[in-house]
């Protein structure tokens, strides 16, 4: 009657109850013409993103545009919020069979009114805050609308969302917050909207709708203005657009691209970046400008010696480039500052020097639904052999393993990845007795060139991820020496499967967002209780 | 700090472990441990009031596992009262790696589980290695492995 695609951990229970306890018999019982549902988000003003895995919503249009008949289905998801944006992650989607629609016309539907309360009830059970009411208009050939009916069913069954599921949700013992959405599917285009709960003003256009695999698709809803480039960017990229003509270049001055570490690497993928047309960009790094920088710093100046990694770029690229804004981020990758720039991101990079930090942007990927793009040098002599090698891997959330589930893990030093992971007080408890060894910082060797090259696979890979000009590579090898082709794209099909079903952050963390805590080094827990005492006498009579 | 918040499937595998370490170690202790397990809210710690050991005499323990990092990565070793009688024994079999008073150099946590009387119980999941099946999690390495483990290692002893 009803199928479940789970793409996250199967929160929803397989056995569907209805909701008699705590629903109005009325919603129940009734049958309701249908076609969205929603709930309060107060009088929010940020930015609203709604980000899908690229499965979910592959299934979603291939379901409600199956034929031509209007059809329904209902989505769940995660939220993370900021300051600036709003963004909705969709993992889950429930779709109804034919039997539980009492009609279905190519004008119209009317949902069978038990399926819809069972629906309801399964995500009553959930931990999914957000639920997503989306139906088709397959006669919609170019852009799609909600219909003054969709309006009149979206007030009544919004309000009734808005009032009685958080309660519902309370009784199954659940978080109470509700976020709802409608969304309508035409054929090639979508509406998007969320419920304010404001009577004068009761819905709020979705600002954009991103879709996650092996291209990043950016469709803008047809209720929202679509972004246009303004004449001096078309100018500024005329060459790029002669190359790349898709229309997602005009989206790209809005989505947030953090880079993290702006050294030899990231200091290259940034300059990239900014002059690609990305605008809003965070960068993060601790780090101060040092002479031995200069080789292969971009922006490097003995005037800078002893400045800020990151403030040198910010006020280089804000002034010299038009709407350019950095958010320059002076402090630890586990800091709350940098884990908020980093889970409110559109793509991250990573430009890092160590494994700990590279697994720690790996998860917040796959727990964002962000796809990260991270880029290393090694430079190493053997036996007089000189060996230049890089690469650049991506983990795309729900498309490629993620680091913790590729055979890429069986490269990094678990020992070391759970010192990483461990708080400051353990890790001084471990050092003292000498399970971690302060050994003097080895500088690795690093060259420009090498640098520029696997900064420039790291770009390429955002430019396809963007435009989608050819297969997504899940890494690229760089070996300089190799005559024969010193530059490999190793292809996600060529190397098999998908995220591991196994793998603990790709089954558990996957889309999780807000919803589930981010384990992150240095995390401080809460330390046990005393022992009982007569715990222990108790061990010792006998 | 960002709180750490409890989440229902991490809840829900350390509870499947508890099930799996109620129905292994527990079972087969001879004369019974009482199940009386504490898990913390943020799910940071478990403590067993009754952990069974291998022996006649002590034959239990109160033994504390840190699941902060859980189950991404193993535990660091486990915490055992300071009071406890079996610690020293624990000592004397694994050769040492039980550290009651640390460290030399004074540092709050270390403090604050002096405070709460708990020795450190040095004891590594084999090399380190640790992949969590999140599909089935007898497949992989899990809690229910780890304590298995160290519950074995024990019984090397012979007393």
């Amino acid at each position: 009657m009803i199928n479940l695609l789970s793409n996250a951990t199967a929160e929803i229970p397989v056995m569907p109850i209805t909701l008699h306890s705590v629903m109005p018999d009325t919603i129940i019982e009734d049958d309701v013409a249908m076609s969205s549902v929603g709930c309060a988000t107060n009088s929010d003003t940020r930015s609203i993103v709604v980000r899908f895995l690229q499965k979910t919503y592959i299934s979603m249009r291939e379901e409600l545009l199956q034929d031509e008949n209007e059809r329904i289905c209902f989505a769940f998801g995660h939220r993370v919020e900021s300051p600036q944006r709003l963004v909705m992650l969709v993992t889950d989607v429930l779709f109804f069979d034919n039997d539980t629609y009492k009609c279905m016309s190519p004008g119209s539907l009317v949902l069978n009114g038990k399926a819809k309360g069972t629906a309801y009830d399964m995500y009553a059970r959930s931990s999914f805050p957000l639920i997503i009411n989306a139906h088709s208009h397959p006669f919609s050939r170019e852009d799609v609308w909600f219909s003054a009916v969709d309006d009149a069913d979206d007030r009544r069954e919004m309000g009734w969302i808005a009032s009685e599921l958080p309660k519902a949700k309370r009784h199954y013992g659940n978080p109470d917050r509700v976020i709802a959405l409608s969304m309508v599917f035409g054929q090639t285009a979508i509406d998007a909207r969320v419920y304010t709960g404001n009577l004068q003003r009761p819905f709020r256009p979705v600002d954009l709708i991103e879709v996650v695999g092996e291209q990043l698709t950016l469709v803008v809803p047809s209720s929202t203005k679509q972004w246009a480039m303004t004449g001096v960017e078309r100018e500024f990229l005329d060459r790029q657009l002669r190359a790349f003509t898709s229309g997602a270049q005009a989206v790209l001055s809005r989505l947030k691209v953090t880079v993290v570490g702006v050294g030899g690497i990231g200091s290259l993928a940034l300059q990239g970046l900014v002059h690609m047309g990305f605008r809003n960009i965070t960068i993060i790094d601790t780090d101060d400008i040092e002479w031995s920088n200069g080789n292969r710093l971009i922006l490097w100046s003995q005037r800078n010696v002893g400045a800020r990694k990151v403030e040198v770029p910010k006020q280089y690229y804000e002034s010299h480039f038009p709407g350019v804004t950095i958010d320059a981020i002076c402090a630890p990758l586990e800091s709350m500052r940098a884990v908020s720039a980093m889970k409110d991101s559109d793509i991250l990079i990573g430009g890092l020097d160590n494994q700990g930090a590279r697994v720690f942007l790996n998860d917040i990927a796959v727990q964002f639904l962000i796809p990260y793009i991270d880029g290393a040098t090694a430079i190493a002599r053997k036996e007089g052999a000189l060996s230049l090698a890089a690469r650049s891997a991506a983990t795309i959330p729900g498309t490629t393993p993620c680091m913790q589930c590729s055979e890429r893990i069986l490269y990094l030093d678990k020992k070391e990845l759970s010192m990483h992971f461990s708080d400051a007080e353990t890790k001084s408890h471990l050092r003292a007795q000498g399970y971690i060894k302060d050994a003097p910082e080895e500088k690795a060797p690093a060259v420009l060139p090498l640098n520029m090259l696997v900064a420039s696979a790291i770009l390429f890979e955002v430019m396809n991820l963007v435009h989608g000009f050819q297969s997504g590579a899940r890494c690229v090898h760089i070996d300089w020496m190799d005559n024969k082709g010193p530059v490999r794209r190793i292809l996600n099909h060529e190397v098999g499967d998908g995220p591991s079903e196994s793998c603990v952050v790709c089954s558990s963390y996957l889309g999780k967002g807000d919803s589930e805590p981010i384990l992150f080094p240095g995390a401080q827990t809460e330390l046990p209780p005393a022992p009982g005492m007569s715990e222990i006498e108790t061990c010792e009579s006998r | 700090m960002p709180s750490i918040n409890t989440s229902q499937w991490k809840a829900a595998l350390v509870h499947q472990e508890i099930g799996h370490i109620i129905g292994g170690l527990y079972a087969r202790h001879q004369r019974g441990c009482r199940t009386q397990i504490q898990v913390c809210d943020e799910l940071s710690w478990i403590l067993f009031h009754d952990f069974p050991l291998p022996w006649t005499n002590p034959d239990r323990t109160p033994l504390l596992v840190s699941t902060a990092l859980y189950p991404k990565f193993p535990p660091h070793g486990v915490h055992i009262p300071t009071r406890a009688p079996a610690l020293p024994v624990i000592e004397q079999v694994l050769g040492g790696y039980v550290f009651d008073d640390p460290i030399q150099v004074y540092d709050e946590h270390v403090e604050r589980l002096k405070n709460r009387g708990f020795s450190w119980v040095c004891y590594h999941h084999i090399g380190y290695q640790w992949r969590f099946n999140a599909r089935d999690i007898r497949k992989g390495d899990c809690l229910y492995k780890y304590l298995e483990n160290f519950y074995a290692v024990l019984a090397e002893d012979t007393r």
